[in-house]
Formats: structure tokens, sequence, C-alpha cells
């Protein structure tokens, strides 16, 4: 049973780097925040800020140099490869810039991927993957491979396979990157509605101030470091938010 | 060329060092592996053909001009050489002259005095060489002219001694003749070999049964010789015939000489007789080196024939692994160049970066493999049937060889540029390509592999129709490129057409994977059949690799049975003895093998007259008809042709047909197991007086315990009226031990002959009417040899056995130009008497063979097709055979299409020898002496068998044949090519295979990081790869196997051509060695699963996180 009250993700103090000696980079420094369950937080920071490597580490795609992360009270930092491929299988959903999507596949089979790790039965996993075509508004798509759709349109069918295993954490890395203004909204939009009809918590990077609006909270990276919070709970310790921006509550 | 292309392309090279490391790797394999089998090629041209020419007896190899001559020797020798000059041309040659007078006599008596005044015949020669084929007995070698060395036989004969004078006569004293100095004595080391062949007395020194000159042969003498001394003095008899031996000597002949000699060869007779005519008569111009050196250009044309086909397999194969790797290449920088084209870079500009990579890698190529071929050879050559064949030579590195390795590198260059050659498309064209490649591939779009296919129809259907690749071409085996190119055609069709089906197949795949719920299997079956050109370019390379090594392994196969196939159809017996001297029983003796042996047949394989006309005129001895090859053994040897691929192809016919029931013979006379021989005492004698010069020939007919007959010479008697002993043995002490005793005597055969014949007139002879010719034999004794061990310089002393003789009905008997009248014994213990006439007898002798065996109607004999249609003869027809100076009645008892031996499409008759040899004793005839022995004996055993045999036999064996079918010089390069380019598809099949598997992972990893990011666990994608390279190589190995094994059974009968370039015989049974074959499956899964390992290693190295980042970015 999991406790409501609980953070969907905790972040403490997590460093990572990349390199060694004087090619040493520092991706992340000290960061720590948590993004209550239920909530879309967007992540927001100038290229090279650490938004990736941050997403990464919490979505289990990477291991943080130091500093203890937590999801769905599972602490990921800790996990083993094969637990850690469990969590991106059945807790945590990616949506990349790049959509991510197998080329050789069409947009439903893409779709019912999540769920066939899941060895879903086929009955069940169709009709999932007919609904969720239906909620992003693909249906008549569904037998497109990705470079046969739009830009918009493959990132719509990214973010059907991102719920397709009903996670509880949805981790879009600049969902809208590589879109158009309108088609940012869009997906926005569409983010937005699906992640309040899942029920699910969103962690979004990105630099759209569209989706900063949408946003229930948004984290501030500068650096690598984290300089404010909005309503996600800030945690920082070494990394401190400056001025208006930090209205997050310090532990 | 612009500066900063080629400062690009080296930049380029420098970053993406592996993978063009790969594409050199392949290429440099590709090439090397051509490049040898060039060598190998070019090495069979030069070392094999000069080891089999070296190799070939002297006597296949000799030119041998023989001329009476009119002229001083030397003129005549001059004369010879400038026709022989011109033929040999740079051939260099060896010559060895024999020169040998006509007969001369020796005036006076030998010491014995027993050949009072008969005439003593000798004759002078002189030959080169002699020197080392004689031991000097006494005295020394000829130092001045006039001296010559003399047989010691004439030595000791006539009490000669060193220094003596010998006068030489005119056979009838008309010639005055230089006296000779004895100088000393000789005695030849190797009577009877091919050094004496010349002589007259063929090196034995002395024959007792000279033919006297002009007498036809009925008049024989003593005879000595040769008289050796040097060419001068020899010249100053008269020399009847001179004979030049000119020596070939090929060790640094080419091929293309070795043909221009057979073409020359046509004009060579003509040229000589008209050079060597004008110094004398009767040229006689002999060789068979024509037929040798066209037996190995045409071996030749038919090893070139299985390297081309195998080269060009191989060269398939490589065009394949080099177009995969291009094609792998050309992937990899797919988005590099979509890049470059984005920023601006002309297609033209795209070329030339590509173009100078090319001929870079292209240049390495070419000048490596070479080198690299030259060291691989030579490892092929350490090889011990290789080096058996006088292959272990370093070739060189002949020029053509880089012309090999160039094409090779043109192909390169072309398959590295030819991705870019395409029509221009977008970028948004090629990425939507990408996303959905149409299943078919754009030579199967063009209906190029339809093409290819009825292309490759027709090569086949050419094939066919020639039945082999090699054709004859005015008498020499010519390769005929086009029918050897049909196999590999055959082969790309084949592949391309199972290409065709690859989408099918992974789509059904792909539907079955789909259905299931679990992710690894769609996902790889969704790989292959979606990537299809991908799929499609490995999987061709498998099911190339494996159908030419499943074919060439099948072909090898075949070869090698159909080598043994055809050493038994030449070579029916395990063992075949020639040469064996002696009568048929002492040749009996000699080849029993002392149980060595299960069965030592007898057998007759020789020339003779085959006459639809069954009537002989009269007067007529010997039979005109069609000449014919007569082959016969007895019923156990015919069972031979039961046997192998010749008794399933039609030769189990013959024992069957000849199978006849004997009519049961009358009593014979019995010898006791001990006889060693048989004497008699014989009466000839007639009813006149008058005739005084009436001759009989006595033969007793005897049969051994295996019942094998043969007739034994008594002598020949005056009839005069006077009792005469007789005797005769089986056969030479030396082998009494061995005959198959009991003896029983089982006919007898007696020829009357007046020796004045037409030439004595009428008024001559006072009985003008009937005459009764009369034989009385008594006193039959068994002869037993009584000496432990025969002594030298003792003769041999037998004890005779009275035997009883009890024949109860006389013994059939069977005449020719008399009537018997009487067979009662009448006191003696055989007698008959006859009636003829004088005039009758003068023109032909009369002759009666009694046997106890009935006389056959006729003897059953089976004929060869091409007889039988030459003849227009049917079974069931008579005909008659010539043999032995007499001829039987035969009956064609079968027709089979060819007949098992070295020469199977010869016209031939076959019969049982049996059979044969009771109607040759019926028909007046002697027995024929086999001319050779079948022998069953084990193969564990043979070499100790022919250890039993005399010096002088020669033995040929089944095993031996194929041996040297399978390893000849100008042969074992099949075998190599063979295995070179089954190890070349199974080394390009697991470069390509391990290539493709690494190259296509290393182009995913970002598909791979993504699929890790949605939760596919490494083990999965492991599994994912894995099952991807077992759908690829079932589908490889499927199509690879199927197709390898089709065009096993469709082409390898066709190139598994015979020595001589035609269909070999037996036809050639298709062998598919399935360990073999099996082996190469194992090959290919180890292969996978290498790759496997390899694959899973790179994608336990994804750091999903990175790669995602990096394929972003």
């Amino acid at each position: 049973m999991t406790d409501q009250a609980t953070p969907m993700v905790t972040v403490e103090s997590v460093t990572r780097t990349f390199g060694h000696g004087s090619g040493k980079v520092i991706a992340l420094e000290d960061v720590s925040f948590e993004v209550p369950r239920g909530r879309l937080v967007a992540l927001v920071g100038r290229s090279g800020s650490g938004k990736t490597s941050l997403l990464n580490c919490i979505g289990g795609l990477d291991r943080p140099s130091s500093g203890r992360i937590v999801v769905d009270d599972v602490e990921v930092t800790t996990l083993s490869e094969r637990r850690r491929t469990a969590l991106r299988r059945d807790t945590v959903a990616f949506v990349f810039q790049t959509f991510g999507l197998v080329p050789m596949l069409s947009a439903a089979e893409n779709v019912g991927l999540p769920m066939r790790l899941q060895t879903a039965k086929t009955s069940v996993r169709e009709r999932r993957v007919a609904e969720l075509l239906d909620l992003v508004g693909l249906s008549k798509h569904k037998d497109q491979r990705p470079a046969e759709l739009s830009g918009g349109q493959q990132q719509r069918v990214a973010i059907a396979r991102a719920l397709a295993n009903e996670p509880r954490l949805l981790i879009a890395d600049e969902p809208t990157g590589q879109l158009d203004a309108d088609t940012g909204a869009a997906i926005m939009a569409l983010l937005r509605d699906v992640i309040a009809a899942e029920g699910m918590t969103a962690l979004v990077s990105t630099h759209d101030q569209g989706m900063m609006d949408i946003a229930d909270d948004t984290v501030r990276l500068a650096d690598g470091r984290l300089v404010s919070a909005d309503d996600a709970t800030f945690v920082g310790t070494g990394s401190r938010a400056t001025g208006s921006e930090h209205q997050g509550r310090v532990i | 060329m612009r500066p900063w292309r080629t400062r690009l392309a080296l930049r380029r090279s420098r970053v993406q060092w592996a993978l063009l490391s790969v594409v050199l790797l392949v290429a440099t394999l590709a090439s090397t592996l051509l490049a040898t089998l060039y060598l190998l090629a070019v090495a069979t041209e030069t070392f094999a053909a000069r080891a089999a020419l070296t190799d070939a007896p002297a006597e296949d190899l000799r030119v041998v001009v023989r001329v009476a001559p009119d002229a001083p020797l030397d003129s005549v020798a001059a004369a010879s050489q400038t026709s022989i000059d011109e033929y040999f041309g740079p051939v260099p040659y060896s010559t060895s002259t024999h020169a040998e007078s006509a007969l001369l006599s020796l005036p006076g008596d030998d010491e014995d005095g027993d050949a009072s005044g008969d005439i003593t015949l000798t004759y002078v020669a002189s030959m080169d060489g002699v020197d080392q084929q004689i031991r000097i007995t006494e005295g020394a070698e000829p130092t001045a002219p006039g001296e010559a060395l003399v047989p010691y036989q004439l030595l000791e004969a006539w009490g000669l001694e060193v220094g003596d004078p010998l006068t030489l006569a005119g056979v009838f004293g008309i010639d005055d003749n230089p006296p000779l100095t004895v100088a000393g004595a000789f005695v030849a080391l190797e009577p009877g070999t091919d050094f004496w062949r010349f002589d007259r007395l063929q090196g034995a020194g002395y024959d007792p049964a000279t033919a006297v000159p002009f007498s036809g042969g009925r008049i024989v003498t003593d005879g000595y010789g040769p008289l050796l001394t040097d060419a001068a003095t020899a010249d100053q008899y008269r020399v009847a015939t001179v004979t030049f031996e000119y020596l070939p000597d090929f060790s640094s002949t080419s091929v293309g000489q070795a043909s221009e000699l057979v073409e020359r060869t046509e004009a060579l007779e003509r040229s000589a007789v008209s050079a060597v005519g004008v110094t004398g008569n009767d040229v006689r111009v002999t060789s068979q080196l024509d037929a040798t050196l066209g037996a190995v250009v045409g071996s030749l044309a038919v090893t070139r024939s299985s390297v081309l086909v195998t080269g060009l397999l191989l060269l398939v194969l490589s065009v394949a692994a080099l177009a995969q790797t291009a094609r792998l290449m050309s992937e990899r920088r797919h988005a590099e160049q979509s890049l470059m084209v984005a920023r601006g870079s002309s297609g033209r500009q795209l070329l030339g970066l590509a173009l100078i990579e090319a001929v870079v890698v292209s240049a390495i190529t070419i000048a490596a493999s070479p080198l690299l071929a030259s060291v691989a050879y030579r490892a092929l050559a350490s090889r011990d049937a290789m080096a058996r064949a006088g292959m272990n030579q370093d070739p060189g590195i002949p020029p053509l060889t880089w012309a090999v390795t160039g094409v090779l590198g043109v192909v390169l260059i072309l398959v590295m540029v030819a991705p870019l050659l395409r029509r221009g498309a977008s970028f948004i064209e090629a990425e939507s390509a990408q996303a959905r490649p149409r299943r078919g591939a754009a030579f199967q779009r063009g209906g190029l592999d339809l093409a290819l296919l009825v292309l490759a129809g027709l090569a086949y259907w050419q094939l066919r129709s020639y039945e082999s690749p090699v054709i004859a071409d005015g008498g020499v085996a010519r390769l005929d490129p086009l029918l050897a190119a049909g196999p590999a055609l055959a082969l790309l069709a084949g592949a391309l057409v199972a290409v065709r089906l690859i989408p099918a197949a992974s789509k059904a795949l792909e539907a079955l994977a789909a259905r299931g719920r679990r992710a690894v299997m769609p996902l790889a079956a969704w790989e292959v059949g979606r990537r299809s050109a991908r799929a499609v370019s490995a999987i061709l390379l498998l099911t190339l690799a494996i159908s030419i090594g499943a074919f060439s392994m099948a072909y090898l196969a075949s070869w090698r049975q159909s080598q043994d196939d055809q050493a038994q159809y030449h070579h029916p017996a395990d063992a075949v003895v020639t040469d064996v001297p002696g009568t048929a029983l002492a040749q009996a003796a000699q080849v029993s093998g002392e149980d060595l042996a299960a069965s030592a047949e007898p057998a007759l394989n020789r020339s003779s007259v085959i006459s639809t006309q069954t009537d002989l005129g009269f007067g007529d001895e010997e039979l005109t008809g069609r000449p014919t090859q007569l082959v016969a053994s007895t019923a156990t040897g015919l069972e031979v042709y039961t046997e192998g691929r010749a008794g399933e192809d039609g030769a189990a016919a013959i024992p069957a047909a000849l199978e006849t029931v004997v009519p049961e013979s009358r009593s014979v006379i019995e010898l006791p197991d001990a006889a060693d021989g048989i004497a008699m005492t014989v009466t000839p004698s007639t009813s006149t007086t008058a005739l005084t010069d009436i001759l009989v020939s006595l033969r007793a007919v005897v049969t051994d315990a295996t019942g094998a007959v043969a007739t034994l010479d008594l002598g020949t008697l005056a009839v005069d009226g006077e009792p005469q002993q007789v005797e005769a043995t089986f056969a030479p002490l030396e082998d009494l031990d061995h005959l198959a005793r009991p003896f029983s005597i089982t006919g007898l055969q007696s020829v009357w002959l007046s020796t004045a014949g037409e030439s004595v007139s009428a008024g001559d002879i006072s009985a003008e009417g009937a005459l009764t010719l009369r034989l009385s034999i008594d006193e039959i004794s068994a002869l037993t040899f009584d000496q432990a061990t025969p002594v030298d310089g003792v003769d041999p002393v037998f004890a005779a056995t009275a035997v009883e003789v009890d024949l109860g009905a006389p013994w059939y008997a069977s005449e020719s130009n008399v009537s018997v009248t009487s067979l009662e014994p009448d006191g003696d213990q055989l007698r008959v008497e006859m009636l003829t006439s004088a005039t009758a007898l003068r023109f032909r002798p009369a002759a009666l063979a009694q046997t106890a065996q009935p006389v056959a109607e006729s003897v059953p004999i089976v004929l060869t097709r091409s007889l039988a249609t030459r003849l227009s003869l049917e079974p069931g027809e008579q005909v008659r055979i010539g043999l032995e100076g007499s001829s039987v009645l035969a009956t064609v008892a079968d027709v089979v299409p060819l007949l098992p031996s070295e020469r199977p499409r010869q016209e031939a008759v076959i019969t049982d020898l049996d059979a044969l040899q009771v109607a040759l004793v019926q028909a007046g005839a002697a027995t024929a002496v086999p001319d050779a022995w079948w022998i069953d004996v084990a193969d564990d055993d043979l070499d100790a068998y022919v250890g039993t045999l005399p010096a002088q036999a020669s033995v040929t064996t089944q095993v031996g044949e194929a041996t040297a079918l399978k390893e000849d010089p100008l042969r074992v390069a099949t075998q190599a090519a063979l295995w070179l380019v089954t190890a070349a598809a199974i080394v390009l099949a697991a470069v390509g295979f391990a290539v493709h598997a690494v190259v296509t992972v290393r182009a995913r990893l970002v598909e791979f990081a993504q699929l890790r990011a949605v939760g596919l666990g490494q083990g999965q994608l492991v599994r994912v790869v894995a099952v991807e390279s077992v759908l690829l190589t079932v589908l490889g190995l499927a199509f690879g196997l199927g197709l390898g094994v089709a065009l096993a059974y469709l082409v390898a009968p066709l190139v598994s051509v015979g020595a001589d370039g035609r269909p070999p015989l037996p036809s050639v049974v298709v062998e598919i060695p399935w360990t073999t074959v099996g082996l190469l499956a194992v090959e290919a899964v180890v292969v996978v699963m290498v790759a496997i390992i390899i694959v899973a290693a790179m994608i336990r190295r994804i750091r999903p996180a990175q790669t995602l980042r990096s394929g972003e970015q």
C-alpha cells in the first residue's frame, strides 16, 4: 500500500559527475528536492544545466555519483541493473525529446511494446493500445511507422507508449523540444490531460513557458545546481534557490 | 584531386579505422583466396604437367624411327634427326641408336657337334647404352674397330676364346664380310626388358629355335646374338634395320609447347618418311607421345574446368561478402552522409570522398593478396597428396595473379561506391525509405534474379547437352569457359531466388511471433522481417557460403566415389597380373599366391577377329573379319562383372548369359597326385611308305584340379612307323609345387602335315588316293620329379609311373581335313586311324582332336552394343571368332551396353574361357595362354601377394588404379581447389556473419538504449539479437543446404568428368557427405554463437543514458 503522503520522488544531495581529472564535468551538484504524488512538475533550466542527467538518474537510466534518489518508496540508487530495468518497465515511463520510438514498429506496436515486456495478455494489450491511441488521437494512424508520422504525431505515440503500463511516474525530457510552438502546446495540453486522467506524477523538463504555466510546480536548475522550486519541496542544503523564485520548504 | 577531400578522407579513416579494417580484412581475405586458387591452377599447369610427363614411362614418350638403310648410318641418322628437330622444336631430347645386321651364318660346328651340318645363325649389332645393360663374363669391352662382345652362350658352345676371329657369312654364303675379333663375352642383366625390345633375341643371347630365313619358319636352328660392336663396325655388315629412339625431356616444357607438339604429330610421320626415305626403305615412325600429350593436355583441361568452376563459385561468394561489407559500411554512414548532404555536399563530392577511400583499400588489397596467396599456396601444397604430385614448389607470383586480385580490387571499388551512385533521393525520401524498406531488393524489382535464373537454365541445358564443360577440339580436350560458368550461374540464380523467398518466410515468422505475449521473439522477427535488406545480405552470404560448402563437399565426395567407381569399372578384378612367363599351367602355379589370394582366374584380353561368315571356305586357315577385342575368363573370373557399379550398369548380364550347362564329360586318364608330367610311347604311321615328309605334332590335353584345360606340347614327330618316346612336364621345376593337383589327361591332339607342301609335284607321291593316318599310343606314364630341390647344371630326374587307361567309351573326336575310321585301342592304350588323301594333306594339315568333353556346337559369347550394332547381330545369331591361328563357332548369348575395362566403349567379345579353351582344342588349336590373371585378394594381403609373384610379372590393382586416379598430379588440384573453396566458404561466412552481427548492433545502439529505457532488460536484449541471428542462420542454412544439395545433384555429375574430359564410366552417382555437410551446419552454429557472445558483450557495455544522449545529439 502506497502512502499518499510520501513524495513520489525524493532527491537527496545528488551529484553526478562525468570524466576524471581535468576533463571532469559536474553535471549535477548536491541537488535535493521532493515531488509530491499526482503533481506535474516542470524542470526548467538552460541547455547543459543538468536536466537530462537528473531525469536519467531519477528514471534509473543512470546512477548518481553520490546522493540518494527514492522513487515511489524505492531507493533507485541502490537498485541492481535488473531491478532498475523493472522500475522502468513497471513504475517509471519516459518520453524523450527525440520520441525514442522503434523505427521498424508501427504506432500500435510501439505503444504495445511495454505491455509485451510485462507479458500482458494479448487481448488486454490490444484493448489498451486502442484506448491509448484513441486518447492521443491517432487511432487512424495505428499501422504507420514513426518515420511516416509527423513529429507531433510521433510524440503522441511516445506519450501513449509511456502510458501503456500505467506508470506512477512519467518522466518527459523536453517533449516539445523538436516541435513547433503550436504542436508543442498541443502536446503539453495532451500531457496535462493524460496525466490528470491517469492520475500519475509527472516530471517534465522543458524550456517551454506554456509548460511551466500549466505545471503544478517548477524546479529550476542552473549549472547542475538547484536554483529554485515552486511548490515542489525544496530539500537542498548546498544548492539553494535565490530570490523570490525560492518558495520551497527547507528541511 | 582536391587536397581537402584527401585530408577529409584521411581524417575519416582515422576515426573509422575499425570499420575500414573490417572492409580491408574481408576484401583481402576474398582476394587472397581467389589468388590462391589461381596459383593452384598455375602450379598444376607447370609442376603437375611436368611431373606427369616426367613420370610417364619412356614407352609413352619416345618417338621411334625404324628404317632399313641404304646409306651409311651417319647419313640415315642425320636425315632422321632433321625431321625430329623440326618436330620437337624447343623441347630437348636424347637419341639412342640401335643398328642390327641381317642374320649371318657362323660356318662350322659347335663343340657338342649336335648341330652338325646345320646352319648356325648370328647377327651384329651396335646398341647405344648397352654397356649399362650387360655384364662382361669374359674379356673386355671392344676397344678397336672390328672387335665384338659375343653372348656367353656362343663362347661356350663354340669354345671360343678372347681374341679368336669370327668369320661371318651370309646365310647362303653369298656375302663376303670382314671377320670380327672376339673381345669378350657378355650376359644381359635383364633380358626381355624394354632396352632389349629391338634385339632379335630380346637379350637372351641364344635361341635354339631361330627360324632360318626363307624357310617360312618351318626350319629352325641355333641362333646367337647380338655380336656387339661399335656403330662403324656394324655399318660394315649389311645393317638390316636401324632404329633411332628419341626421348624428349619435358622437365622445363610448358603446356603450350606440349599442345603444339600434339598438333605437329600429324606431320611427323610424313616429314620423317620424306627425310629418311632418301637414305633407306621401309621407314616406320611409331610413338605414343601424341596420345600421352593429348591425355596430359586433356587432364589439364579437366582440372582447369574444376578449378574454374570452383573459382567462379568463390568469386560469387567473394563479391557477396564484399557487397555485404560495403553495404554495412554504407548503412553506418547513412547519417553522416545525410548530414553532409544537408550541409551542402554534392553527390560528386561524396562520390570523390568514397572513391579515395575505396581506391586506397583496393590498392592495399591488390598489393597484399598475391603475397598472402603465395604463403597460402605453399601451406596448401605442403599437404601430402600435393607433395606427392610434385606441387610442393614455389610457383612465385605470376603476373596474372596481380590481374586476378586487380579484378577483385575493381569489384571492391564498385561495391564501395555503388551506394552513392544510386539515383539521388531527398533526405526525407531516404528517411521514409528507411522506415518502411521495400521487401524486395532492387535486383528483384528489376527482375534481375529471374533473368539470371533463365540464363542459368540455359547454361545448365547447354552443360547437359555437352555432358561436360570440357569439349574435344581437334582431338585435344579444351575447356569451354561458358559451360564452366554454368554452376556458378546456377548457384547465383538459386541464391537470388532463395532471397526472393526470404521476405515471405520472414513475414510468416513475423506474423507467428507477433501473436505471442512476450517481446523478444516479436522484436527479433520484426527486425529480420522488416529490415529485409540487412537480413537479406546476411542470409544471402550464409546461403552462398553454405551452398558452396555443401556443393563442394558433395562434388568432392562424388568425384572421389566416381574415381573408385571408374577404377572398379576399368579394373573389375582386385588385381590383374600380366607378363607371367610360361605356359598356362606354369602361370597358374606362379600366380597362386600361396593362399593369399581367394582365387586367381586366367583371362584372355587380346585382339581377335569376329566374322559373321560362319562357314570356312576350303583352305581357309586364318579367319578374315572385323578385328575386335576378345575378353575371356572362367565362370569364377567373370563374376567380377557382377560387382559394384559395373554390375549395376549391366555387366552382371555377362556371367549370367555365359553360364551354360556343360554336358557330362567322358572318362579321363587320371594321373596320380604326385604327377609332374606325362610320358608315352607314340607310333605314328601311314598306310604308305612312299610319303616320308609327313610330320605329326602331338599335344596332350590335361585338366588340373580347378578344371583348367591346357595343352601340353609333346613335340613333332616324323611319321615313320617307329615308336617314339615323348614327354612333357606341367610346369618348370620351380613351379611344380604350386600346381592344382591332381591332373588328368582329358584329350589328345594330332596335327598331320606334309612338309613338302604344294611345291612337291603329284608325281613325287606314289599314293595319290586314300591315305590312312594311324597313331598308336602306349606306355602312358606319370612323371614325378625325383629330387628334393633342383640343382643348377644337373638335369632333372623324373620317375615314371605307369598309368592305367580305361576310357570305357572313346573320347569325342573332332576332325579337320580327315575322317576318323577307328578309335579302337586294338592292344594299345590309345589308337586312332583316320582317312585322308595325300593331295588334301599337301594343301592343308589334317587335324584330329579327341576330348573327354563333348564337342561343343558353339561357344556362347556376349557382345558389346557397339560391336553388335556394327555387325547387326542379335542374341541367338552365330559368328566365328578367330584365335590362336584357328577359329571357333560362337553364338551371341547377350548384348551388354559396355564392357567394364580400361576402354569400356570398345567393341568387344566376352566369353567363358573354359568353354573357349575346349572349343580351341576341338578346333585343333593349342589352348590359349592366358594374357592376364584376375586375382581376388583382400586389400590387406595385396602387398604380400605381390611379393609372391615372379619378377617379370606386372601387377595392376583396383586400389592402385583408384589411388592413381585420385592422386594423379594433374588431378590433385581438383581436390585441393574444392577443399580451398570449402575453407573459403567457411572463413568468409564466419567473417561476414560476425561483421554483420557487430556492425548491425553498432548501428542500432540508440535503438537498443531506447528499448532499455522502456524496460527491456540486458538479457532480453541479448536474446533479441540472438534470436535474430538464429533466424538468419536457420534461413541461411535451410536455403544454403537446399541449394547446395540441389546443385550437387544437378551439376556435380556434369562437372565430375573423366580424365579424358568425357562423362566418366560408370556415370557419376552423387554422394552427399552428410557428416561433412553437418559439420558445415555446426560451423555456422558456432559462428552464430561466437557472434552472439561478441554482441552480448557489446550490449552489456551499453549505457542507455549516455547512448541516448549521444544519439540525440
